[in-house]
């Protein structure tokens, strides 16, 4: 199929893009699974409309985070949001401090809204908050408001955890 | 501590592969069939599409067969029904396949994807429910004319206890496909649409 190799070699280079979003907007491994791929068919589908006029990774971020946030569940399965997930079910290494307090923030995160969970995910990729707000469809202004109640929020719960 | 302090090391863990998904060798995965709501909504409207296709094709085929007035209206009725239909899931198919092809911002998608579940599920309904009168009123008109025409209608058992009846099951019918419908609707997709509620409220919240 036409374009088919450049995709896949497209989505080859930025599949941390799409594993980034299921870890954290998924608990279970089959839940992830599933949910890659959507994301995968979901690129695939929007693939002929990507004029290149925006960087592939920021608009596979714009379709894999619709895709996860609007993911159908058909058994809709409730996850505890206190559960801890699997990703941060490793051994713990030499620095075991380190390891809680990521622990601790990433059970913070899960519990967070998926709105909110999106957002966290491109402040950690250093997007602007003018970029996060096109992306999301709201103002700069907005996710400065936004990020600071979360962050807030994620300072607070990640206490309980410690 | 703070998400700034730790950032890195969060995006460094979240971007570990997930057991069971390709690392290479991605082909496979676009030949799947996709269980996102909108695809399973349009398998639906294909599925919904042939039936009415086919529900045309038999009007058109009675109206030919059976030169009774009461036949021809209910396939006409039927016909145009079925026309009209036809041409509403079409327009939602039409929808839902730019709605896929064109990545929105978030709000956007959610906005879209609560209009397209919300248009689908009320059509859905409509159709359950909305047809039932007609079918009724049909009903009733072909029986009368039939047993009149055989010469019956004297003999008919024109009872209250038979009208009583007649009543109970058109209201008891009528009862359970309504709540039959809603269950099922709601079982389908009301879960769903009150998340997406939620979402599209969270972000229109500042």
């Amino acid at each position: 199929m036409p374009g088919e190799k450049d995709f896949i070699q497209s989505i080859e280079a930025h599949q941390k893009i799409i594993h980034k979003v299921c870890n954290l907007y998924m608990n279970t491994g089959q839940d992830k699974k599933d949910l890659f791929q959507e994301i995968i068919l979901a690129a695939w589908k929007g693939y002929p409309r990507f004029k290149g006029d925006a960087q592939f990774s920021t608009w596979l971020y714009r379709v894999a985070l619709n895709t996860a946030i609007t993911f159908y569940r058909k058994e809709q399965r409730q996850v505890s949001t206190t559960a801890m997930p699997e990703q941060v079910l490793v051994p713990a290494d030499d620095n075991q401090a380190e390891q809680d307090q990521l622990t601790a923030m990433y059970i913070s995160i899960n519990e967070l809204s998926g709105i909110d969970k999106a957002l966290v995910m491109l402040y950690m990729e250093d997007y602007s908050y003018a970029e996060i707000g096109e992306m999301m469809g709201i103002t700069a202004n907005n996710v400065a408001v936004k990020m600071n109640r979360i962050k807030i929020k994620l300072k607070e719960s990640a206490k309980k955890y410690l | 501590m703070e998400l700034d302090e730790i950032k890195m090391l969060m995006k460094e863990r979240l971007e570990e592969g997930i057991a069971g998904c390709p690392g290479t060798g991605l082909e496979a995965s676009l030949r799947r069939k996709s269980n996102s709501v909108t695809s399973k909504i349009k398998r639906n409207i294909r599925l919904e599409t042939i039936a009415f296709l086919l529900c045309a094709i038999a009007a058109v085929v009675c109206w030919f067969m059976y030169p009774s007035l009461v036949v021809r209206v209910f396939c006409t009725v039927t016909w145009v029904f079925c026309l009209v239909s036809g041409v509403y899931m079409y327009a939602l198919y039409k929808k839902i396949v730019f709605y896929e092809t064109v990545p929105g911002t978030v709000r956007d998608s959610l906005q879209q994807t609560i209009g397209i579940v919300t248009r689908f599920t009320r059509l859905y309904f409509g159709i359950s429910v909305g047809l039932l009168p007609v079918i009724y009123i049909f009903g009733l008109i072909i029986g009368y004319l039939d047993i009149s025409k055989q010469g019956l209608l004297l003999q008919f058992n024109w009872s209250k206890e038979m009208l009583y009846y007649g009543i109970a099951f058109i209201t008891g019918w009528s009862a359970i496909i309504y709540f039959l419908s809603k269950w099922y609707i709601r079982k389908l997709y009301g879960n769903y649409l009150l998340q997406l509620k939620q979402q599209l409220k969270d972000i229109e919240n500042g």
